[in-house]
């Protein structure tokens, strides 16, 4: 396997270091973009993990970052008021994208489903989603305080909404013992706490994806790739291992959801189209499907591109479908 | 549960098995027998339904001249797909994947430009009858009629004509078939335009049920997909049988509701519940849970699994 070089370290660190510098060279609106571009970022990386290394095509990786941001949204709306914090929706969120990941996997690899079909299983999964979140705009579709919202997305009811600010998805909000007051990660005039919170957990989500590749469970998985039924004469049970790799994609997913979700303060069923579960695949091949590192600084520049011609706007005649176009600067 | 009762929910049960089959008889030729990932699939559907639309609202023919229309103006959209892109891109899985997906894109914003981000409809004059004390639509019925004429059409057409012999050898062992004297990619090239064109009918026959609208063939691509993968090998047969298992689910599960859950919610009437089961997208969730499990027992699908015991 291809040991991560000094080369590779390098680049790291010179990708890391101008995007350190960012919240004081520019405006917070560059800083708000750049943020949810590291968050598909985030998630170009766990669909490069399983597809670049086990050789699974997942093409609905956005169904873990949707259920994740779901879940996030659902539980810091209603928690929010009382604890004042976000852990339990952290947690949540993170729980629920990782136990949908076991069960599809366990179904999918324990069944031995091959190639093609596991990217249209998964596909299927993210769009009966999106026909499952789409439907949720009835009265009846609440859970405590959070609508779901069918098509407008999620958002908080009840005598807290006379609050723009109680009415949508919580940032990540921290209130460890010891500390004086929650403490917010936002971005705007005074604080780029939510930038570092999101860079952080990219830098960490690198490092972990080399760990793990590096890790028995990697090299396992880079033999599947190449043979499975070699791996398999082995010895190795590949089903488990392939389950544990998307088991653990899938809760990265979940996690660039979830801070999907507190950077937008809004998740929509877009999240779980056929156009987002796409655009995924493309970074993930253009920026090449073994490079972890290449899917962060790409992701930018497809973005960018993306918001010049949008194909969003074609396609759904909203110009609300991508939330950095909508940003109104934070108090 | 009363006689009508169970008559209509036999009905329903036919109905949703009559969706599967016109979902996806289109795609068993292009993704189950050609191996293509066609993401454009829903798109095929769209323009069908768009072109019964042209037909009826602008051009003021007859309804069944619109839905005779349909296969043959999405056939030809097909053929220009698989020669201008798809040709290039056979054994290349994933390019394929993603370029029909792009086709998709297009295909939807051309429709966009064309006629616009409304939902419209498209009127007919066929009524009820009566099922003792419930009333069902009679279109559904001939909806039921043309999805079995053209599963057995496809059928014969495969089993017992030239064409049909010449497809298969074709899609069995490409290189063979060319040997033998068949001309490989014009045989492609009609079978994906005869996949396009059935779904193209199919959307022309569905167009007057739902709305239509742009967007509209999203909502079906997964459940096309869903019912070829559990139809197995044995593709026309696999998937005719997948379609009645998953459709039977479906129904039952959109007609009945399982139970339900208080939420809590501000409802007006009060009190907020949501019923699980009951609804069409519980039936789509149910159909796709099932579909899962049903793969882990049987990993070939429905029709590897006869194929083994055999």
């Amino acid at each position: 396997m291809r040991r991560p070089s000094s080369t590779e370290a390098l680049a790291a660190l010179l990708l890391l270091l101008p995007l350190l510098a960012v919240p004081w060279a520019f405006k917070p609106y560059t800083a708000n973009v750049l943020a949810v571009y590291m968050i598909y970022g985030i998630l170009a990386l766990s669909l490069s993990l399983i597809w670049g290394y086990a050789g699974i095509m997942s093409f609905g990786q956005t169904a873990f970052f949707g259920i994740g941001a779901y879940a996030y949204g659902a539980i810091g709306l209603n928690l929010i008021h009382r604890t004042h914090q976000t852990h339990l929706a952290l947690l949540g969120g993170l729980l629920a994208a990782t136990l949908l990941a076991a069960v599809v996997g366990y179904f999918m690899f324990y069944g031995r489903i091959s190639d093609v079909y596991a990217s249209i299983i998964t596909m299927a999964l993210t769009l009966v989603l999106f026909a499952f979140a789409v439907s949720t705009g009835g009265d009846e579709w609440v859970i405590g305080v959070a609508r779901f919202g069918g098509f407008n997305g999620m958002f908080g009811q009840g005598e807290s909404s006379q609050n723009i600010a109680n009415f949508q998805i919580p940032p990540v909000t921290v209130w460890l013992p010891g500390m004086a007051a929650p403490f917010p990660f936002k971005i705007n005039r005074e604080s780029a706490a939510g930038y570092f919170l999101v860079l952080g957990v990219s830098g960490v989500m690198y490092v972990l994806a080399r760990a793990l590749l590096a890790s028995r469970l990697g090299r396992v998985a880079i033999g599947i790739r190449e043979n499975e039924a070699r791996v398999a004469s082995l010895g190795y049970d590949t089903r488990f291992y392939k389950l544990a790799l998307f088991t653990i994609a899938g809760a990265i997913a979940g996690l660039a959801g979830m801070l999907f979700a507190a950077w937008g303060r809004f998740v929509n069923p877009d999240r779980f189209g056929l156009g987002f579960a796409a655009s995924t695949v493309v970074y993930v091949l253009l920026g090449g499907r073994t490079t972890l590192l290449g899917q962060t600084p790409l992701d930018p520049v497809l973005q960018w591109r993306e918001q010049l011609i949008s194909t969003d706007d074609v396609t759904n005649g909203i110009a609300i479908e991508n939330p950095s176009r909508m940003y109104i600067p934070d108090e | 549960m009363s006689l009508d009762t169970l008559g209509i929910v036999a009905l329903e049960i036919l109905n949703s098995i009559t969706i599967l089959v016109l979902l996806a008889l289109g795609l068993a030729l292009i993704f189950g027998m050609m191996r293509i990932v066609n993401l454009a699939q829903g798109e095929f559907f769209t323009a069908g339904a768009f072109t019964v639309l042209t037909a009826v609202r602008y051009a003021h023919l007859p309804l069944w001249a619109g839905m005779l229309l349909a296969p043959l103006v999405v056939g030809a959209i097909g053929i220009a797909i698989e020669r201008l892109i798809i040709r290039r891109l056979y054994g290349r899985p994933l390019d394929v994947m993603l370029a029909t997906w792009g086709v998709s894109l297009l295909l939807i914003g051309l429709i966009t430009v064309i006629f616009g981000a409304v939902t419209q409809g498209i009127p007919f004059a066929l009524g009820n009858f009566q099922v003792g004390r419930y009333s069902y639509p009679e279109y559904r019925i001939v909806m039921t009629s043309v999805a079995a004429s053209l599963m057995l059409g496809v059928y014969l057409l495969f089993r017992y004509t030239a064409f049909g012999r010449r497809a298969r050898a074709t899609i069995a062992n490409p290189q063979m078939a060319s040997a033998a004297g068949i001309n490989t990619p014009r045989m492609f090239m009609l079978t994906f335009g005869l996949g396009a064109g059935l779904a193209g009918a199919a959307g022309a026959i569905m167009a007057p049920i739902v709305g239509v609208v742009p967007t509209m063939g999203v909502l079906y691509i997964a459940r096309a997909f869903i019912t070829v993968v559990v139809g197995g090998p044995v593709v026309l047969l696999g998937t005719l049988s997948s379609a009645s298992v998953l459709g039977f689910i479906e129904a039952l599960i959109s007609r009945f509701s399982l139970f339900k859950i208080g939420t809590g919610g501000h409802c007006a009437p009060p009190p907020c519940e949501i019923s699980i089961g009951g609804s069409a997208f519980f039936g789509q969730i149910a159909l796709l849970i099932f579909a899962i499990v049903l793969l882990r027992l049987l990993p070939q699908g429905l029709s590897g699994f006869w194929r083994e015991r055999e």
